[in-house]
């Protein structure tokens, strides 16, 4: 042995932890090398300096609180055979203090931060079965300010009350301040306007005008000088920036009421809901209609109108088979701002171009009038009724609102978790949002990555291009430590993804190909799997970098059901999935030669297909039908693009899938082997019911496939299943 | 309940009572290096007991901090996840610097304090998993195969960590702390359960 300073030998040496053999040997170095020697004295010094010093660093341990509480329920459990009879470990039982916290939480509720400029106000006592929130005007700066801190008190108890929409306006800053009591009965006022429309369960907001651009600069957040810079000739992106820097913390629906943590930055929020001001705050620029109520205040910027837009290769046979059919996609709407008339002589539409590009466009000559390219794909878009705001919803949970005339974005907000609220316009340009109440499926936060969907409201879903891995034995030495349920932060769609499936290559000159396979659902009579993969090409390795190369780039991926054919689905465990440590900030977009990316979509079809399929008038939703052939058999429709790397355009793939599943036994067995993880998943999960005959079945499934298919994950999961199976009957036993 | 159930109950509330006492302190420590935060450290150590309230007792009393350890892991993982945090900890080496001064002469713990904010502020500019192992060995006094049992990595992983870990802060902590005591027993000082 020789003396080399990068060995760890010499540290686990001098630290006592390598076994004889080896140790002799260090010896024998340190006898012939004086180095060898001083290098392990100067480890020993150092390990010495941080024993002394780091245990001497404080210890803070529980709180006096968390201590009673604690020592409570030790002396109320029982040995572990009674061990289900423990109340479930929540919050609320737990942290006596933290539920006061969430008590003044729910009483304050929630403000959307910088959404807009306004107060976000409750209209009736909330709950899951009942809620109406409204996002009113403010016509006095310091709102935001005032919302954050309203009469606790009165917030639960006080009914609302309508009131005269013109004599609520406080007129000074302490005006602004108001109870809540003031604030509901606002809220209530819009509400009473949208009688015809709000409906419970809804979220209405609105973009509101200062009084002067110095109240605007104090009513916005500060991170609104952050907001999205907007890009020439009209084009802009959803400001990512802006979401990403809300409140960490949001609002959560829980116990009939909306609760929250409260967050020491409290600035509250919808549950999942993200929200962030922009455009707005863009150096205090107002959008039109706001310049035309508020004659005092200075002109605006020179208008972002863009000049007239190339047109799409594309664009004019679709909109003429848009047409001819009245597809809700092309929905034909007036829109003043442009070149407004009655009738159908002259009126514009919307229409989803590709590359995340709508179109609106004058009607009948379908010319283009604005165009609008936005950073993620676009499930829907839709326009207000006087024409002037366009609502875009994208692919990463993204909602935002643009100024039709002078392209500006005005607001925008991100959905954390939980299905994307259905958005639309009400009379007087408030946005409207409901499906907010989904409790009933979602099963509240720790339903995290196995939320239903329901197809009607949320026809797409954005899938992961790097869903991740995780160690099957790592998840055996959980189970064993932990138990099961081991929570739904172990993601069932990177278990998964886990095996490196030998999947064919696409086809020659062929960077990217997608492969479906769909079965009927071993644990759900009736449901189907859609398994998906993204497939990378192989590539001649690149001498001078370690990694295979880069075969495609920005990929992005997206399933769109068939609201006809499914009544609901959910993505098998990465939906909403929180990040891995390793992958924290850096969610990559590649796909690099021999790669491949597997997820799980569990669907429950409609009982008698042919359902609806009109998302409502004003919307070009992103569900176009399906082509001729394909017709209403069509269970989804995969859209893959990215670039490869130097090419200057990203290209897409659409695959249409028909409604045909594949009897599991006759499944390939990347797809068999895919169920059979996907179904340990939820199992472990504690997302459906498992037994004895659970893990046969299972187990009977993997090992329906090829002895020599992937053999280190068939040993991995003989291990795995054994644990599962002790852990279940475990849990068995101990119930009384 | 039969007498000796009684019995058997009252030991184990013993047992965990002892365990929160001697471990409270180890394990929020060890969270909010994890976390960042200190509420959340706390609520995850009283999720980590109220766990080891359900364990079978002749099962984990064994490797007893061993486990807790792994468990209040994981679950401060799982909060980091769920909360997509981008930094595991902001500005570690300030959040909790400050010792009690319970020495005798104030100059002394002074002293100490200013000794263990110097570790600590070098130590803060490892990489997390460094940090991570070199905790778990000098101020937990976990031997190497214990920490991989924790952490999930691999034994000779934890090696290569400990060594550059340890590699780094030696040039950066200088010679000037000579005289900051005896060496470590060498089979890797105290174990707790």
């Amino acid at each position: 042995m020789t003396f080399d300073p990068d060995d760890p030998k010499l540290t686990a040496f001098a630290l006592g932890e390598l076994d004889e053999a080896d140790r002799r040997s260090v010896e024998s170095l340190l006898a012939s090398s004086p180095e060898a020697a001083r290098f392990v004295a100067e480890v020993r010094e150092t390990a010495a300096l941080l024993s002394d010093t780091l245990r001497k660093e404080p210890m803070p341990g529980l709180s006096i609180v968390q201590r009673l509480d604690l020592d409570a329920r030790i002396g109320a459990v029982g040995p572990p055979s009674t061990s289900l009879s423990l109340p479930e470990p929540t919050t609320s039982r737990r942290f006596p203090v933290r539920r006061a916290l969430v008590a003044v939480a729910a009483s304050v509720f929630l403000a959307m931060s910088g959404f807009g400029i306004g107060v976000l106000v409750t209209a009736r006592e909330l709950s899951n079965a009942d809620r109406t929130v409204a996002f009113t005007p403010s016509e006095a700066p310091g709102a935001i300010g005032a919302a954050a801190e309203p009469d606790r008190k009165d917030a639960r108890l006080a009914a609302p009350r309508p009131v005269e929409p013109s004599s609520e306006a406080p007129e000074t800053e302490a005006d602004a301040s108001m109870g809540m009591e003031g604030m509901m009965a606002r809220s209530n006022a819009v509400a009473s306007d949208e009688s015809s429309e709000m409906q419970p369960d809804q979220l209405g907001m609105e973009s509101v005008l200062p009084e002067s651009p110095q109240e605007f600069a104090r009513s916005l957040p500060s991170r609104a000088k952050e907001a999205e810079p907007r890009s020439e000739a009209g084009a802009m992106a959803p400001s990512s920036v802006v979401a990403r820097e809300a409140p960490r913390d949001q609002a959560e629906a829980a116990d009939g009421v909306v609760a929250g943590r409260l967050d020491k930055d409290q600035r509250g929020g919808f549950p999942g809901l993200r929200g962030g001001g922009a455009g707005v705050g863009l150096g205090g620029r107002q959008t039109t209609d706001q310049a035309e109520e508020a004659p005092e205040a200075p002109a605006p910027e020179p208008s972002m109108i863009p000049p007239p837009a190339p047109l799409f290769d594309t664009s004019r046979e679709r909109r003429g088979v848009d047409r001819a059919l009245g597809n809700p996609a092309s929905a034909v709407v007036g829109t003043p701002g442009i070149e407004r008339s009655e009738g159908a002589k002259a009126s514009q539409a919307l229409a989803v171009q590709p590359g995340n590009v709508v179109e609106v466009l004058n009607l009948p000559d379908g010319t283009p009038a604005q165009r609008f390219a936005l950073g993620e794909p676009i499930r829907e878009v839709l326009v207000d009724p006087s024409g002037s705001r366009l609502l875009a919803s994208t692919a990463d949970r993204s909602l935002a609102v643009f100024d039709l005339r002078s392209g500006l974005l005005t607001n925008e907000f991100q959905v954390d978790r939980g299905p994307v609220p259905v958005a639309r316009f009400g009379q007087g340009g408030e946005l409207i949002l409901s499906n907010l109440e989904a409790g009933g499926d979602r099963g509240g936060e720790d339903a995290v990555g196995f939320l239903w969907f329901q197809t009607q409201l949320e026809p797409v879903a954005a899938v992961p291009v790097d869903p991740g891995r995780v160690s099957i034995p790592e998840l055996g030495r959980r189970i064993e430590l932990e138990g099961i349920p081991v929570g739904p932060e172990f993601l069932t769609g990177s278990l998964v993804n886990t095996p490196a499936y030998p999947y064919d290559p696409p086809e020659a000159g062929e960077p990217l190909a997608v492969d479906v396979g769909i079965v009927p659902s071993p644990w759900s009579e009736g449901n189907r799997l859609v398994r998906l993969a993204l497939i990378a090409g192989e590539a001649a390795p690149d001498d001078a970098d370690a990694m295979p190369p880069v075969v495609v780039e920005e990929v992005t991926a997206e399933v769109e059901f068939n609201p006809a054919r499914v009544a609901r689905y959910r993505p098998i465990g990465f939906e909403a999935r929180p990040l891995t440590l390793a992958r924290i900030g850096e969610e990559p977009q590649v796909l690099r030669a021999g790669e491949s990316s597997t997820v799980l979509f569990e669907v429950e079809p409609r009982e008698l297909p042919g359902g609806p399929t009109d998302t409502g008038p004003r919307r070009a939703g992103r569900y176009q039908r399906a082509p001729s052939g394909v017709g209403d058999d069509e269970l989804l429709t995969v859209s893959v693009a990215y670039r490869e790397p130097g090419e200057g355009e990203r290209r897409s793939v659409t695959t249409h899938v028909v409604d045909a599943p594949t009897p599991i036994d006759e499944a390939p067995d990347d797809v068999r082997l895919a169920i059979g993880l996907g179904w340990i998943g939820l199992l472990i999960q504690g997302m459906i019911d498992g037994d004895r005959a659970t893990l046969d079945r299972i187990e009977a499934l993997v090992g329906s496939t090829d002895e020599g298919f992937l053999p280190d994950v068939h040993a991995d999961l003989e291990r795995l299943l054994p644990l599962l199976e002790r852990r279940l009957e475990q849990d068995h036993e101990a119930i009384p | 309940m039969a007498r000796g159930d009684a019995s058997t109950t009252i030991d184990r509330n013993a047992w965990v009572r002892a365990a929160v006492e001697r471990f409270e302190g180890p394990l929020a420590r060890y969270a909010f290096r994890i976390v960042g935060e200190m509420e959340s450290a706390r609520d995850i150590v009283q999720e980590t007991f109220l766990k080891l309230c359900v364990q079978d007792r002749d099962r984990v009393e064994p490797h007893l901090a061993e486990w807790l350890f792994t468990v209040c892991r994981n679950r401060a993982l799982d909060v980091l996840r769920k909360e997509k945090r981008v930094s595991r900890s902001a500005e570690p080496e300030l959040s909790l610097s400050i010792v009690p001064a319970t020495d005798p002469d104030p100059s002394e713990g002074q002293e100490r304090r200013d000794e263990l904010e110097r570790v600590l502020r070098v130590m803060a500019k490892l990489p997390e998993t460094q940090q991570e192992v070199i905790r778990l060995r000098f101020q937990e006094g976990f031997s190497y195969q214990e920490i991989s049992r924790i952490t999930g990595l691999s034994v000779s992983n934890v090696g290569y960590l400990l060594h550059v870990g340890l590699k780094s802060l030696r040039g950066r902590l200088g010679a000037s702390h000579g005289e900051a005591g005896p060496s470590p027993s060498p089979s890797g000082s105290s174990r707790h359960a």
